[in-house]
């Protein structure tokens, strides 16, 4: 019941993000960005086993950091039904052992962009799946902090659901496609 | 019970192995001062880091594994904590049986029956090879560290076999 997933490398670059093409595909990306000062937040508080934080602008943003410092960011479609925090936690679950999987992978070298097919299909089958299937194609560049120019582009066609928008961000159109340096 | 053998032989295995290809690769140049005592100490130098890089990749995987499911870690001594018990309990069966620190970045893990090396000898013999045996785990160590954040230096030493220590220096950027 995703509608976004996105896996954050330690030094705060993307190295995997995925979302069902809507209009405002960077609307998506520019939230998973701006709730990475959020999670960061509450990780220099006193420390506890898993951080599960919400955040509601439209719809939820879930997040997830592991020991290794790589924090998964989910963005979730809430005009659906209300997803329990046990669903949640089992969707994170399973997406910090595909990533486990992903590292322990000799061909992998840490701090690159994930391209196993394996994650892919099962992030896939975290995504909403839905009748009107409509393609889309978005192309994204980031600069982290480690200067990675990123590009991703989906190649699935899945269809979407409207999303409501609060305009508390005041998000007009496309923004400069670049992810702002952060400050630290 | 017999998992315990299959690495240590891998272990063996894999040292001999990237010696020989060392050995196999040496260009002699005619006509040049071949020095052997230097070269040879080059070739050490390659292959003890070629080791240490494979530990290291190894390590980062292991420690993604490992601390999948266990609670958030306070501070840098809670981390080599963790290391001496959990890691080194299901990597070698066995904790380290000894944790020193000067509180100020440095640590000595000392194993007092080094899985690695209780096959070989059990005492000074064979000492000048016991280096190459313990680059891996070097790596090993600080690829874990890496992982959880910690940029580190790992040495070893031996005086006596099998025991060892194991010296990490964090690095404070």
């Amino acid at each position: 019941m995703a509608v976004c997933v996105a896996v954050i490398a330690k030094e705060n670059y993307p190295l995997y993000i995925r979302s069902v093409p809507t209009e405002n595909e960077l609307k998506f990306h520019y939230m998973v960005h701006t709730s990475l000062d959020v999670v960061d937040e509450k990780i220099s508080a006193m420390g506890k086993a898993l951080v599960d934080q919400r955040e509601l602008y439209l719809g939820l943003l879930y997040g997830y950091v592991t020991n290794s410092k790589v924090k998964f960011v989910m963005v979730v479609d809430s005009s659906n039904t209300a997803l329990r925090d046990n669903e949640i936690r089992s969707m994170f679950r399973k997406l910090h052992n595909s990533y486990t999987d992903v590292m322990c992978n000799p061909f992998y070298n840490p701090g690159d962009r994930i391209q196993s097919r394996a994650f892919d299909g099962m992030v896939t089958s975290m995504m909403i799946q839905a009748r009107q299937p409509r393609g889309s194609c978005v192309s994204w560049l980031s600069l982290g902090i480690a200067e990675k120019v990123w590009v991703g582009a989906l190649a699935t066609h899945m269809g979407c659901l409207g999303l409501k928008s609060t305009g508390k961000e005041g998000l007009k159109g496309p923004l400069s496609s670049q992810w702002p340096r952060r400050r630290d | 019970m017999a998992d315990e053998a299959l690495f240590l032989l891998l272990h063996n295995e894999m040292v001999s192995g990237v010696y020989k290809s060392a050995e196999q690769g040496e260009v002699y140049v005619p006509g040049f001062l071949f020095h052997k005592e230097h070269h040879d100490l080059q070739e050490n130098g390659r292959c003890i880091t070629k080791l240490e890089n494979m530990g290291f990749r190894v390590g980062q995987g292991l420690i993604e594994r490992f601390t999948k499911d266990t609670a958030r870690f306070k501070d840098e001594l809670d981390i080599m904590k963790f290391i001496c018990k959990d890691f080194w309990t299901t990597v070698f069966k066995k904790q380290i049986d000894n944790l020193r620190t000067n509180h100020q970045g440095i640590y000595v893990l000392q194993d007092n029956k080094f899985r690695l090396l209780t096959q070989m000898s059990a005492g000074k013999q064979y000492l000048e090879h016991a280096s190459k045996y313990l680059a891996f785990t070097c790596g090993l160590i600080r690829g874990g560290l890496s992982n959880l954040g910690i940029k580190s230096i790992v040495t070893a030493e031996v005086s006596s076999m099998p025991a060892c220590k194991f010296q990490v220096m964090i690095q404070k950027l």
